[in-house]
């Protein structure tokens, strides 16, 4: 055997670098996709939840004027804080519906930040394994050399 | 003319040269001769001094000389002294016509045969030393390490483009890393819904409509207080998670360096390895090549110490060889010439005691 023969299989080294980018371009993808469904959830829930607080607030305040403690020159202790609770209800349910779309929509980009430093990493363990049997090539050759009969020559 | 006296006297010396001593004497004369390849009595104009020293040359020719000048009158071969052959049996009185009496030896003859045998005596050979070619051996060509230099330079290179390779990796690392992080939880971009953000009424809104309604405003303070509350536990958390990915972040690049760091020295490590293996099979191909250059000089060795033994060998052998030829030419040389001396006693006697015996030095029997 001739040592000009051994050489690293650098096409499966490319092979394999094709692999894992079309994977990470998918997955990249479907990232993004379900980044953008799930922002746009989120702007649909705090759509509706408005919607309906908007929808809700005229009759609450109606219902505390029918019972005479809120109209013109008529700002009841009660119904003051009776509003702030229900107003501050608001303000939560909305903030959290806004925490939960953004810790959602940061779970997406988690994802993708750990796809990139994936393929980031896969990549240099890919590139890092071929130049190691370039080397290992070389080294083998080195060591394999005076027994196959092939002193030296360049390859 | 001739007289009978004359003839007689030539008779004598034939009779005188064909015996014993006389035939001594030429072998002698014949040894010497083919030891030297000519008869050493006659010089010529080839002769060397080194082969007969010039006071033997002298010598001979002096005899030699003496010899011709005493045959000369006659044509015939005289003999220093040599008694009168003339008349007949005076000394016996009577009886004409007798046989001349024998010549008797007298000291001239006697010298010219002592020199005459001295100048035949065997000069000594010398022997040659043997000197082959020195071996000049074959050593190993120098050991070769350009293939592991080649290897190793190969090898660093694989090093530093698998080092670079590391570094790149992490530098793209830490770069995606400082270029591309947002902090998902602390991004300008991307911020979290807040109750300021809601949908619906504001709070200013929310009090105005209770005031109108006649209410005290502050109803809705309760709520507000819960949703900052809320957005503060988220802000918390969010900033929370925001620290996270930033920690996250940072240890990732510390974690890129770290590794980055791990990778260098892992492959720092495995480099010096590969390097410790090239090293060691270079050491262990130097040590194959260091045992093979001393192996092939202990046989360029072993080869130059064979031939070094065959140069003695052969040379002892030779020199030997040598002695034992001038050893059997000088003892046949004395043989011959006690043989001659033998030979000439009865002259010697019969001339009455008159003569001096040759010494051994003019003999050449010793120095």
């Amino acid at each position: 055997m001739a040592v000009t023969g051994y050489a690293p299989d650098i096409a499966g080294y490319q092979a394999q670098e094709n692999d894992l980018q079309y994977r990470y371009n998918t997955d990249r993808a479907t990232n993004a996709y379900g980044r953008f469904l799930s922002q746009q959830r989120g702007q649909r829930t705090l759509s509706d939840l408005s919607l309906g607080f908007n929808r809700q607030l005229p009759s609450y305040r109606a219902s505390w004027g029918q019972r005479g403690l809120m109209g013109p020159n008529v700002n009841s202790g009660i119904m003051q804080r009776a509003m702030g609770n229900y107003l501050g209800d608001y303000a939560r349910d909305y903030g959290r519906a806004q925490q939960d779309a953004t810790q959602e929509a940061q779970n997406y980009d988690l994802q993708a930040a750990q796809l990139d430093a994936y393929l980031n990493n896969q990549m240099a363990t890919l590139e890092q394994g071929k130049q190691n049997e370039i080397a290992n090539a070389a080294l083998a050759i080195e060591a394999l050399r005076p027994y196959l009969g092939n002193l030296g020559g360049v390859y | 003319m001739t007289t009978a006296s004359d003839a007689a006297a030539r008779a004598r010396l034939a009779a005188i040269n064909q015996g014993p001593g006389d035939i001594a004497e030429r072998n002698a004369a014949n040894t010497v001769i083919a030891a030297y390849g000519r008869d050493p009595r006659f010089p010529q104009s080839g002769i060397s001094s080194s082969d007969i020293t010039r006071a033997r040359l002298a010598n001979i020719n002096n005899l030699y000389n003496t010899q011709v000048a005493q045959a000369r009158p006659t044509a015939t071969p005289r003999l220093p002294n040599y008694g009168s052959t003339g008349g007949g049996g005076s000394r016996r009185g009577g009886g004409g016509g007798g046989a001349a009496p024998a010549p008797t030896m007298n000291q001239a003859m006697l010298d010219w045969i002592a020199g005459l045998l001295k100048g035949g005596a065997p000069t000594a050979q010398g022997a040659t030393n043997l000197d082959l070619p020195d071996y000049a051996g074959r050593p190993l060509a120098p050991f070769d390490p350009s293939m592991f230099n080649q290897f190793r330079e190969s090898w660093n290179q694989g090093v530093q483009s698998d080092l670079a390779n590391a570094q790149t990796a992490t530098s793209n690392m830490l770069n995606f890393l400082n270029t591309n992080y947002t902090n998902a939880f602390n991004n300008p971009n991307l911020t979290y819904a807040t109750a300021g953000q809601a949908p619906g009424m504001t709070q200013q809104a929310m009090a105005r409509y209770l005031q109108g309604q006649g209410v005290n405003p502050s109803l809705g303070a309760g709520v507000a207080a819960e949703q900052a509350q809320g957005d503060a536990g988220f802000g918390s958390l969010w900033r929370t998670l925001a620290a996270n990915e930033d920690l996250a972040q940072r240890n990732r690049i510390a974690n890129a360096q770290q590794y980055g760091t791990q990778a260098q020295q892992g492959i720092t490590a495995a480099g010096r390895g590969g390097e410790l293996g090239i090293n060691l099979a270079q050491g262990q191909a130097q040590a194959a090549w260091q045992r093979a250059a001393e192996e092939r000089a202990y046989q360029d060795y072993q080869m130059q110490q064979q031939i070094a033994q065959q140069e003695a060998l052969q040379s002892w052998q030779r020199a030997n060889q040598v002695t034992d030829a001038n050893t059997a030419a000088t003892n046949a040389y004395r043989n011959s010439e006690l043989s001659a001396l033998l030979g000439l006693m009865p002259q010697i006697v019969a001339a009455g005691g008159g003569l001096n015996l040759p010494s051994l030095q003019s003999l050449g029997l010793a120095a």
